[in-house]
């Protein structure tokens, strides 16, 4: 993997920009477009337009390259588990902008889970993002989580922005859902 | 008990028997010509919670659900796959209008969720019952409690919601209320709905849902102040008190002033005129945060199905990004007993300022926090997204 591009990627994930995030994948070579990649750049994309305040037009910009963008990295890695697992939990967070349903997201992580039955990391996206309330699932998030940290001990470093925000929620969710659990808090 | 007199006022035959508790409210229906002894169980809170009939309908048990207008009279009962069971309209007073195309079902609460009593065809509203054929109550409000002066429809104590009922609703049969779902902390006085901001300012809530003016009420114990600022106007600081104060509310206000002091809740001696301070936020200061506020579009139940899918499909999403860190909402949470909570309370705040269907961007406040709240609406049911 072209580390210039990595480092690159980086850091327009630390300054949530988008456009260039966008830009470095249309300038990069066949090769270093991997699901990866790919993944990095439609997250940096979504927060820009989920959490970021772009005005209308940056927003219709984005909002139309972000579907192209999928729509393409679907056609290439709609077999591919860990495209399918980040994917689905990407289309929990705003379906719309995938012109899918949350169901669609929900769908795609279980054929993540079917493609890799043994991937603890999409067991645990799964069962955290499919239903997000805190008194759900309770004991089977706590196992699992605890199983994912134990298994991932460099927290999805290697997915950049979009590790830090799927391992940051685990972590959120494990200490809620113990508390509540163990507690009754 | 109900009974059919003769010309000379002598009973012909009992229609009902009705037994009440120590605070008034029904427990028992006896309806003699059928025999049916019906017993109302209320919880803690007032609320009835249950029915127990001694005539039981012989049907399979199903789901069914009801969808209410905006008053809450239930129009339209879906079965568990959402097709409809029956429909229901009703005239403005409400009078059922009958249809037979629309199907049949035994669902008892009738107009603004009233329970219909089919021997007396009269509906309960615990305090008095009310006959929907002449759209009055059958016996007098109580007097002075729920009658305003400016208001000559409210002077009439067999009046149903004086005059107004596409407006508004009368569950206990005691005053003129804001119908379901309005928004939180919405009140009404002197047929009109009002709702007062964090501030103690208080606007006035039009028919069409609209902000048409705000009433002030002025921090120095000042009543009866008005500005007209025009329809959903930004709100501004407060400006002095002008010397012909009363202008607005004309003598009412005089007399409700007057009356405030000598309550005790005024100082006796009006307190002096301040000089303007000085703004350089224009005629009305800096914009409100607050969204437009407008009569509510979703029902209390459709409000409660959105609460459980926001925090089923964006619960983590909304309050466990720690790449976006959210202590102000955090605090919120705690402050109004839940993130479940929060959730609600800023979907009622909402509800009003929504698009039919589709993404939407509004601003409510929360304790005084001032909230951006993002997401969409879908098949008729709002979704937040995300807050900040």
């Amino acid at each position: 993997m072209n580390e210039k591009l990595i480092k690159e990627l980086t850091r327009f994930e630390l300054h949530t920009d988008a456009k260039s995030a966008l830009e470095l994948l249309e300038r990069a070579a066949d090769g270093e477009r991997t699901v990866r990649v790919c993944l990095r750049v439609l997250f940096v994309v979504l927060d820009a337009l989920v959490e970021g305040r772009p005005n209308d037009s940056e927003e219709e910009f984005l909002a139309r390259r972000f579907s192209e963008l999928f729509r393409n990295s679907f056609a290439k890695f709609s077999q591919d588990p860990e495209f399918l697992c980040f994917c689905g939990m990407m289309i929990t967070k705003a379906e719309w902008y995938f012109d899918k349903e949350f169901e669609d997201g929900v769908a795609m992580m279980e054929q993540a889970i079917r493609l890799s039955p043994q991937s603890i990391l999409y067991r645990a996206m799964y069962i955290v993002f499919s239903d997000q309330r805190d008194d759900s699932n309770t004991n089977a998030k706590i196992e699992t989580l605890t199983k994912f940290f134990a298994v991932y001990p460099n927290k999805l470093e290697e997915f950049g922005m979009l590790g830090d925000y799927v391992v940051g929620i685990f972590e959120s969710v494990l200490e809620v859902v113990s508390n509540e659990e163990f507690f009754g808090a | 008990m109900v009974e059919t007199l003769d010309l000379n006022g002598n009973p012909v035959a009992t229609l009902g028997e009705y037994e009440y508790d120590g605070d008034g409210k029904r427990v028992k229906k006896h309806v003699p010509s059928t025999g049916e002894v019906t017993v109302f169980v209320y919880d803690a809170g007032g609320k009835m919670v249950g029915e127990y009939s001694t005539i039981v309908e012989t049907q399979s048990p199903k789901v069914s659900y009801t969808t209410a207008d905006h008053l809450g009279s239930p129009r339209i009962l879906t079965d568990q796959n959402g097709n409809t069971i029956s429909r229901r309209d009703f005239m403005p007073y409400g009078e059922e209008i009958a249809r037979t195309a629309y199907g049949s079902d035994s669902v008892r609460q009738k107009f603004t969720t009233y329970e219909r009593d089919s021997e007396t065809s009269l509906d309960f509203a615990q305090a008095r019952y009310y006959a929907t054929s002449i759209g009055r109550f059958n016996s007098a409000d109580e007097p002075f409690l729920d009658q305003f002066e400016d208001n000559p429809q409210s002077w009439n104590l067999y009046l149903y919601v004086r005059n107004n009922p596409l407006n508004m609703v009368d569950p206990m049969g005691t005053s003129a209320d804001c119908p379901p779902g309005s928004p939180e902390g919405c009140y009404e006085r002197g047929g009109k709905y009002y709702i007062k901001d964090q501030n103690g300012l208080e606007s006035e809530i039009t028919k069409d849902g609209a902000i048409r003016s705000e009433v002030s009420v002025a921090s120095g114990g000042e009543l009866g102040e008005m500005q007209i600022r025009g329809p959903r106007g930004p709100r501004g600081p407060r400006g002095p008190r002008s010397p012909n104060s009363h202008s607005g509310l004309g003598a009412f206000g005089k007399w409700l002033e007057e009356i405030a002091r000598r309550l005790g809740i005024l100082p006796r001696n009006p307190p002096r005129q301040s000089t303007p301070t000085p703004s350089n936020n224009g005629p009305y200061g800096p914009p409100s945060p607050h969204p437009a506020t407008s009569m509510p579009q979703f029902s209390p139940s459709t409000i409660a199905e959105a609460v459980e899918k926001t925090m089923k499909q964006k619960g983590a999403h909304l309050f466990r990004n720690k790449l976006h860190p959210k202590p102000h909402l955090n605090q919120l949470a705690q402050q109004v007993g839940g993130e479940r909570q929060l959730v609600e309370k800023v979907l009622q705040n909402i509800n009003g300022s929504l698009p039919v269907i589709g993404k939407f961007e509004v601003q409510t406040t929360v304790n005084g926090v001032n909230l951006t709240v993002r997401g969409f609406v879908k098949d008729g049911i709002p979704v937040i997204n995300t807050m900040f």
